[in-house]
This record gives structure tokens, C-alpha cells and sequence, in this order.
């Protein structure tokens, strides 16, 4: 693991545990600040592994995978070496947080076969649900999709300055939220975005507003074919369970997901269909797992993983059209540029 | 409160709605000329609020009057001075505000629960019910002002109820579909920027399949805590094959309690004439903007367009 900021101290016993990784080490820049090299030591502590320097870990020869935890504004920059360096990467979210950082990452890993990932949510039980729904023809073809991710966790417990100070984390909730609802817009849909609007705000929050990073937006993405989804994301106040819902209306019916209950509730004129299915709720420590033995099936050979680092990339740059919307308050076309995108 | 009185344009629909609800009489537009009632409900198309509204101001009737007032400024501005210059009372029928869980919902943010409001977001999905008969004039942007005007208004008025400040800018995106000769509205994405620094995301969907599903959700953030209502939450919705939405008659009902208590009792009225203008401007510009590829449009423009 490269750095042990923010969840690294969540996704360490999980590596630890999991039956077919080894933690070998703990790792962080020799330039690092001296905060960051000290959490990573301590993190190495605690899990009985080595400490070492990123420059000397990458030259191992033993090392399969790498997982970069920092904060988030370095993730591009060290998933970068660690390609470089022959090292399959799996990086926290949002795997870039400039557009020059994206495209950097992006060609590097072009030339390259190895098996790179990031976190998502896309192994969620809501979202597979929904996936079979759509992908079964239930509700025909997706018209309108609405997607609402307000979390109520503290901003303290997450990590404080890591999501607000703009030097750490690149921006506010919309670069650290953002990725998710995009991702899952685009794996159910298939299809390419067009134009991004975006609104947001900063009101019901000092931390963020001192910060001069947004805690609340609203984005309406317009996708190929006259499709659209509507989301809305951020950080509430720290108390509730936040609200994490999906809708999504088709051309022949309707579904909507509440995580809060869970059920995923269809309505459809097809096979007269009008049910609610009951899911697992969201487990971190299941959907780690998830994230990881995906990984390890492509690193098997078995299969390619879900989302590669490319598709991360292809999210960063639209966070980041997001936030040039944002700035002007008008609607921004979506350019992936020279990015070597394939349709995800 | 009982009907005295229905008239339409055509004396024989009148028949069968007095018929139907007992009420003693009914007539023609005319038949306003000798009415003693207290009031007059405008349940009519938009299109005809304008005539209507001069001969029962002109008669000094009281009026409780449809959404929205007018599919143009212009007329609604009409509408609302020759009532102010003639003291005659005049409101106008906002129902969503009278929808029981959006009342409450409205109380609990004016008592502070959740702090100031930053963010509401509304989502509205219905399923596409007047591909014929006698209200498919609702499709007809020159009767109607349009599915956004129409109906939208409704959600566009509750965002800024609840968040108590002026909308100062719309950007807003949607769909047609040609029905009926008209090219209508079947969705809509609107964000709406508010003096407070608040945000709203209002999205309608008008196209749903089957055809009797209504739902509305409305989530709030604040700086304290946040609300959410999801229709589909009330028993009555999940799984049963309703024809009227959750709501809706408590809605109409609650509506005519509060004019007949603004009127015998004085009390201050819920939707002010202010209001019910500036959420009017808010739907015009959410239709222009979308009419316009998304280009933002300021609300002030809109209402100094009026003048």
C-alpha cells in the first residue's frame, strides 16, 4: 500500500484478511510531509508489515499489486510510477484531479498490459440489481435517470482537511462524491455523455465554505440519444442515514432504488411486471472484497475487471467539466481530447 | 362551504356536474351576472382565466383561481392589479401546498428542524394520462403554456416556499414528443439558483409507463439535518393501481378550508399574489431556458420583460 491517509486505515485489514493477498508493506514518499510519512508507519505497525520508501518498494520484484491510499491529489502522480515500475495499481477515488494529471495517467497506462482499477461502486447489490433490470429489457430503454448521493457522515471521521483542503484533496464533495453516481450513470446506460451542468454551493457548511470548496451540488449530465441523468451530491449535516437513492424511468417502465431500506422497487407494462426486491445493504468491507477479487480475477487472467483506470480517468475529466460548469454556471460540452477513451 | 352555482362555456357539462353534486344551479358564463355567492372557483383551462376573471372582478366575486394565472406575464399582471385596484379578493390555487406531507414538510423547515435550507431537490414522475379526451387542451402550449408551465409550475412554486428566497437564475433542459399535432413536454431537468445561495434540482417526467403511476419525492439539506418524502412511502401508493395521486383530494380540500378562512376570517392567505407571480416568471424562464438549449435565463429578465 503507497501512503495510509484517509481510508488506507479502513481498507488495511481487509487486504490483510483477504486469502489470496499478502500486505507486504506500507509505503510513502521520501518527500512526503512528515505527517504522512509518520501515518504510514504506523499503519505498517499496526499491521505487523514493513515501512519502506515508495521508491525502494516499487523496485521489489515480489510485489504484484499496488494500492494507492494517499490523499487524493497524488493518486495520479503515484499510480503513475507505480505503472512505470511494471506494478498492476488499484488507486482510491478520484483516481486524478486535474485534467493534465488524467491525461498523463491515461497514456501511460495505454502502452501497458497491466491490470489497473480504482474504487467504485458498481459491485453494489443496488446498482447490480438494477443492472439485470435494465439489462433484461424490464423496463425498456432508460429515459431519465435521477441519482441522489447525500452523505451524513461527519466530515471529521472522514478525514477533514483530506476532502476540504483543496491542496489535498483537488476540491470539495463534487470531486470526492461526484465519480460515484457518474460511474453508475454510465454502466447502466452504456452510453457516451454530451453536456454537463452543473450548480453548487457551499451554505449549509462553514468547514467547506472556509475551505472555499462546495459541500451540495445538483448536475444534469445529457448522454447520447436524448437520455439524461439527474444527480444530486454532497455532504449534509452529520446526523440520519443520508440519502442514497437511484430512479430510473424507461420507455416501458419504472425502478427505483432506496439504500436506506434497501428494496429496489419495478413497475413496468412488460410481462406486467410490479414487484420489490429486497437487497443486501451496502457493506464497505463486502464491497472492498468485491473491488479486490475483481483484481485478482484479472490478474488470474480469468477476466478483465470491471473498471479500469482508463474509465477513472474518463471520470476525473468529467469532474472536472463539472466544475468548469459550475464556475460559469453554464452548460459545458464534454471533450475527453486526445484521451485514448474507449465507449465505456 | 357548499356549490351554489356551475357554469362552462357549455350549460349541459354544467347540467351533469350539478347533477352530479347536487348543486342547485347551473348555467352559462352569463349566469355569473346574477349569482349572490360569496366566491367563485376558477377551475377552467388557462387559456380562459383572463375573460373569467374580469366579469367576476367586475361583479366584485371574490376569486379562487386555477395554476397557473396565465400562460403570459402580461395577463397576470392584468389579472392580479384589476383585483388589487377593485379590493376584491384574489388567490390562486397552488394545491401542492395543501398536499398534507408537503405542508408538514414546509412547517418543520419554517420551525428550524433542519436549519437553513441549501439544497432541494424535487422529483416528480407521472404517467402520461390525456393522450385523448376533454383535458387534452393540457397538451396545448397555446392553451396550457405547456407540460412545464402546467404542471411544473407546482414544483417550481413549493422549491421556493420552502427555501424563502427569490430565484434569481434557471437552467433547464428537457425533451418533446409531437402528441396530438402538439410538440409537448414529456420531461424537464431544471436547476435553479436562489438569492440565499440555495439550489434547487427540479425534475418532472410526464411520460411514464404504466400510465396511472404518480410519485413525487422532495429532499431538503440544511445546515442542521435534512427532510425527505417519497410519495411511494404511503401505503396507498406501493403496489396499488391508484388513479389520483396520494394527497390530492386532502390537497383541494385543505385549499378551499384556507380561502373560505382568508375570506370570513380574515387570515392571512398562503400563496400571495407576489408569490404565485414570481413562480410564474420561474416557469416561463424554466421553459425559455429549455426552449434555448439549456442557456441560462435571470428571473429578473423575465419579470422586467413583463413590463
Amino acid at each position: 500500500m503507497v501512503g495510509a491517509v484517509r481510508h488506507a486505515f479502513d481498507y488495511a485489514p481487509i487486504i490483510a484478511s483477504h486469502p489470496r493477498l499478502e500486505l507486504v508493506g506500507i509505503a510513502e514518499e521520501s518527500k512526503a510531509d512528515l505527517w504522512k510519512i509518520d501515518l504510514a508507519q504506523k499503519l505498517a505497525k499496526k499491521c505487523r508489515t514493513s515501512f519502506s520508501l515508495v521508491e525502494d518498494a516499487l523496485s521489489r520484484k515480489d510485489i504484484d499489486l499496488v494500492i494507492v491510499t494517499t490523499e487524493p491529489t497524488r493518486h495520479a502522480t503515484l499510480a503513475i510510477q507505480a505503472i512505470q515500475a511494471g506494478k498492476n495499481v488499484f488507486v482510491d477515488k478520484p483516481v486524478a484531479t486535474s485534467i493534465a494529471d488524467a491525461e498523463k495517467l491515461a497514456k501511460v497506462i495505454e502502452d501497458r498490459n497491466l491490470v489497473t482499477s480504482y474504487f467504485h461502486r458498481l459491485f453494489e447489490p443496488s446498482v447490480e440489481r438494477a443492472k439485470e433490470c435494465i439489462q433484461s429489457g424490464q423496463i425498456g430503454l432508460p429515459l431519465t435517470l435521477d441519482l441522489t448521493w447525500i452523505s451524513a457522515n461527519s466530515l471529521i471521521d472522514e478525514g477533514g482537511d483530506i476532502i476540504i483542503e483543496k491542496r489535498l484533496s483537488g476540491g470539495g464533495e463534487i470531486r470526492n462524491f461526484l465519480g460515484y453516481p457518474l460511474d453508475i450513470v454510465l454502466w447502466l446506460t452504456g452510453l457516451e455523455p454530451i453536456r454537463i451542468f452543473t450548480s453548487s454551493n457551499s451554505i449549509t457548511s462553514n468547514s467547506h465554505a472556509a475551505s472555499g470548496v462546495e459541500n451540495l451540488a445538483t448536475i444534469v449530465l445529457e448522454l447520447e440519444s436524448g437520455v439524461r441523468a439527474n444527480i444530486t451530491v454532497g455532504r449534509g449535516p452529520n446526523n440520519g442515514n443520508g440519502i442514497f437513492t437511484t430512479s430510473i424511468v424507461g420507455s416501458h417502465g419504472f425502478l427505483s432504488v432506496n439504500e436506506n431500506r434497501p428494496t429496489l422497487e419495478i413497475s413496468s407494462t412488460l410481462e406486467d411486471i410490479k414487484s420489490l426486491i429486497n437487497f443486501e445493504q451496502e457493506n464497505f468491507q463486502k464491497l472492498f472484497n468485491l473491488l479486490l477479487n475483481d483484481v485478482i480475477s484479472a490478474l488470474d487472467g480469468k477476466k478483465q475487471v470491471r473498471r479500469t483506470l482508463l474509465d477513472g480517468c474518463k471520470i476525473a475529466r468529467l469532474i472536472d467539466t463539472a466544475y468548469v460548469s459550475a464556475s460559469t454556471y453554464q452548460p459545458v460540452s464534454v471533450d475527453f481530447g486526445s484521451l485514448p477513451f474507449k465507449a465505456v | 362551504m357548499q356549490y351554489e352555482l356551475v357554469v362552462d362555456q357549455d350549460p349541459s357539462r354544467a347540467a351533469i356536474l350539478a347533477a352530479e353534486f347536487e348543486i342547485p344551479q347551473f348555467g352559462d358564463l352569463k349566469s355569473l351576472m346574477s349569482f349572490s355567492g360569496d366566491s367563485v372557483d376558477v377551475c377552467t383551462p388557462t387559456y380562459t382565466h383572463l375573460d373569467i376573471a374580469k366579469i367576476c372582478v367586475n361583479l366584485g366575486l371574490p376569486v379562487l383561481i386555477d395554476k397557473p394565472l396565465s400562460q403570459s406575464f402580461h395577463d397576470a399582471d392584468l389579472i392580479i392589479n384589476s383585483f388589487k385596484k377593485a379590493k376584491v379578493p384574489l388567490q390562486i390555487g397552488f394545491s401542492t401546498r395543501f398536499d398534507p406531507p408537503f405542508y408538514r414538510l414546509k412547517q418543520l423547515i419554517s420551525n428550524g428542524v433542519i436549519g437553513k435550507p441549501g439544497l432541494v431537490t424535487i422529483n416528480h414522475l407521472q404517467g402520461y394520462p390525456w393522450a385523448n379526451g376533454w383535458s387534452a387542451w393540457q397538451q396545448n402550449g397555446k392553451k396550457s403554456g405547456g407540460r412545464i408551465i402546467h404542471f411544473g409550475i407546482h414544483d417550481l412554486d413549493f422549491a421556493c416556499w420552502i427555501i424563502e428566497s427569490q430565484p434569481v437564475s434557471v437552467r433547464s433542459v428537457a425533451s418533446k414528443k409531437i402528441d396530438q399535432g402538439f410538440a409537448s413536454w414529456t420531461s424537464y431537468s431544471t436547476q435553479i439558483l436562489f438569492e440565499s445561495g440555495a439550489l434547487a434540482l427540479i425534475t418532472g417526467n410526464w411520460d411514464l409507463i404504466p400510465t396511472n403511476y404518480w410519485r413525487k419525492t422532495c429532499s431538503v439539506i440544511g445546515s442542521l439535518g435534512s427532510i425527505r418524502y417519497d410519495s411511494a412511502d404511503d401505503e396507498i401508493s406501493l403496489n396499488s393501481q391508484r388513479t389520483e395521486p396520494v394527497g390530492y383530494l386532502a390537497s383541494i380540500i385543505n385549499e378551499l378550508r384556507h380561502w373560505r378562512e382568508c375570506l370570513v376570517g380574515n387570515k392571512e392567505a398562503i400563496v400571495s399574489l407576489e408569490e404565485a407571480r414570481m413562480s410564474l416568471a420561474l416557469a416561463v424562464g424554466t421553459q425559455s431556458s429549455a426552449e434555448n438549449n439549456g442557456t441560462m435565463v435571470r428571473i429578473e429578465e423575465i419579470l422586467l420583460g413583463s413590463k
